[in-house]
């Protein structure tokens, strides 16, 4: 009897050693899927990446795929997301994410040919990030069909960029350079108004100073600040041009942050896969 | 018979997953001490993850917490030690969660926040046996303050003689901020000799006694114009530029000072550094 009772301990501990360890597949992937939860994307990728290919489930691919694409690594990413298979529930996800992968590699054509290849799936949050690219990236603005995509906010929103695209506030860099032979006036057309007091009150003293000394024969001192007030006067307008592009360069920049921001309050326009609730 | 078989079966089972659990905590500590930090995180997680009785939660939290500080992480090592403050299941747990946050402070210059903790601790009657702890963390905080005379008193108050010894150096070799920039008002770049930067001392006096110079003689002249502009952007600028250094330069020597002194420690007392 005693026998008995030892062998079905050792049997047990055995299986115990065998199938309970902490690196036995099943718990480095329960583990692995703990760290995928806590945000810890990179932990979560050596883990899953220590299973044996045949474990390697179309969730845990895409696991994968998701948390390369939070640690910004796309092309690993669209690696593993390319790896789930056609048929899989999650492949129009998959195929969602890489668009938003191409996204961020700031790869329209790609991002278009990902929709082309997989046309046949449910990817309308693809075609919507699409249109949104397309729109920032070549000024391409979306058609009334390609709208109807959109909820109201967003459609307002893109009607919005749409408008400020189309008709840019921009300021002339010519109107700038003329308004600037009034010292300062053409940055003030720029906005740049401390700038243009500043160029004012400059040009202005200078010109007095030289016109003072001149009056009172210094010469010396009156060709300085001549000298002086010359490169003011032509600072203030090569100044006002130059405010006049950085200001358009800022308006696109403009546009583009607040399509940015846009986009990540709507998490980028994709639908989010809950694997941790 | 089937009763003995039944016990046997979960004494073997609580001992097999107790093994599992303190070879795990094994593998993650010496990953901690081989300084293998991310890896070491990784396994304490696992550790967490296992636990199932929270008996090594609060150690695995800490260590985590430390890998993340000796990686410079101080805001994820501050959240892992408020997460052990949360597992704790003692008063001494609490102590030295509370001991770790403050020492985190410390080493961040968060003086405010390093005395607050402190003071907390000091007047909850629960930590009555830990005052000499929190005397050293006081005086270190006091170090990590410039304040060196204080941390001296309490190191040696507390019998740490190379502490306090360092701490004495600190106070006596150290510049003082006050005095550089005042030497330097009165005559400029006196400041800069006192902290041994003699060229740079004879510079700043010939620069502002030739602007100096120049800015008198225009206004002796009666050229006010000229000595108005002369003083406003030659004279007080390399006379504020005097001041700026003398202030610079003390600031320089005393951290030169400060971190030669706290490597001679945490070479030798690598534990009892914040």
């Amino acid at each position: 009897m005693l026998k008995i009772i030892f062998a079905i301990i050792f049997s047990f501990i055995l299986l115990y050693s065998q199938n309970n360890s902490y690196h036995s597949p099943e718990n480095i992937k329960y583990f692995a899927d703990y760290l995928f939860c806590q945000s810890d994307y990179l932990r979560a990728i050596e883990e899953y990446k220590r299973l044996d290919n045949f474990l390697l489930s179309d969730t845990i691919l895409f696991k994968l795929g998701q948390s390369y694409l939070q640690i910004g690594n796309n092309d690993l990413s669209i690696k593993y997301f390319d790896l789930i298979k056609k048929k899989s529930l999650l492949k129009s996800a998959a195929v969602n994410h890489n668009s938003l992968n191409y996204f961020f590699k700031n790869d329209p054509d790609a991002l278009k040919n990902n929709i082309g290849l997989n046309s046949e799936l449910n990817i309308e949050d693809s075609h919507r990030l699409l249109i949104i690219t397309s729109l920032i990236n070549k000024n391409i603005y979306p058609s009334n069909d390609e709208l109807k995509l959109f909820n109201d906010s967003e459609k307002s929103f893109i009607t919005e960029i749409v408008k400020k695209k189309k008709y840019p506030d921009y300021k002339s860099t010519l109107t700038a350079g003329a308004l600037s032979l009034i010292p300062g006036l053409g940055k003030i057309y720029t906005k740049n108004y401390s700038d243009g007091l500043t160029s004012f009150f400059l040009t202005s003293l200078f010109t007095f100073l030289a016109y003072d000394n001149f009056n009172n024969s210094h010469q010396f001192r009156g060709y300085i600040f001549s000298f002086a007030a010359i490169g003011f006067y032509l600072g203030n307008i090569y100044g006002s041009v130059a405010s006049a592009i950085q200001y358009n360069r800022y308006y696109d920049e403009k546009v583009i942050t607040e399509t940015n921001e846009f986009l990540k309050r709507n998490n980028f326009l994709i639908k989010k896969v809950n694997f941790c609730e | 018979m089937n009763k003995l078989l039944i016990l046997l079966f979960v004494i073997t089972k609580i001992s097999l997953s107790q093994f599992d659990l303190l070879n795990q905590k094994e593998y993650a500590d010496s990953l901690y001490l081989s300084q293998n930090y991310f890896d070491a995180i990784k396994e304490y997680k696992r550790l967490i993850f296992f636990d199932k009785e929270n008996s090594l939660t609060h150690y695995s939290y800490n260590q985590i917490a430390k890998c993340y500080k000796y990686g410079g992480k101080f805001e994820d090592s501050y959240n892992y030690f408020s997460l052990s403050l949360t597992v704790a299941n003692s008063y001494k747990e609490v102590f030295d969660s509370k001991i770790e946050i403050c020492r985190l402070n410390i080493i961040q210059k968060k003086i405010r926040n390093a005395h607050r903790i402190l003071d907390e601790l000091e007047k909850d009657s629960l930590f009555n046996d830990f005052k000499n702890q929190i005397k050293f963390w006081r005086a270190w905080t006091f170090y990590f303050e410039m304040n060196f005379e204080k941390a001296h008193n309490l190191f040696n108050e507390l019998n740490k003689k190379e502490f306090s010894e360092q701490a004495k150096k600190l106070s006596e070799e150290s510049y003082s901020l006050e005095k550089a920039k005042i030497l330097s008002i009165i005559l400029p770049g006196a400041g800069q000799f006192y902290t041994n930067n003699y060229l740079s001392g004879l510079g700043s006096l010939a620069w502002n006694l030739l602007s100096g110079y120049f800015t008198i003689k225009a206004f002796s002249n009666e050229r006010i114009f000229d000595g108005i502009i002369l003083s406003n952007f030659l004279w007080l600028r390399f006379y504020k530029g005097n001041l700026e250094n003398a202030e610079k330069f003390a600031n320089q020597k005393n951290e030169e000072l400060f971190n030669r002194t706290l490597n001679f420690l945490y070479f030798n007392f690598p534990e009892e550094i914040p």
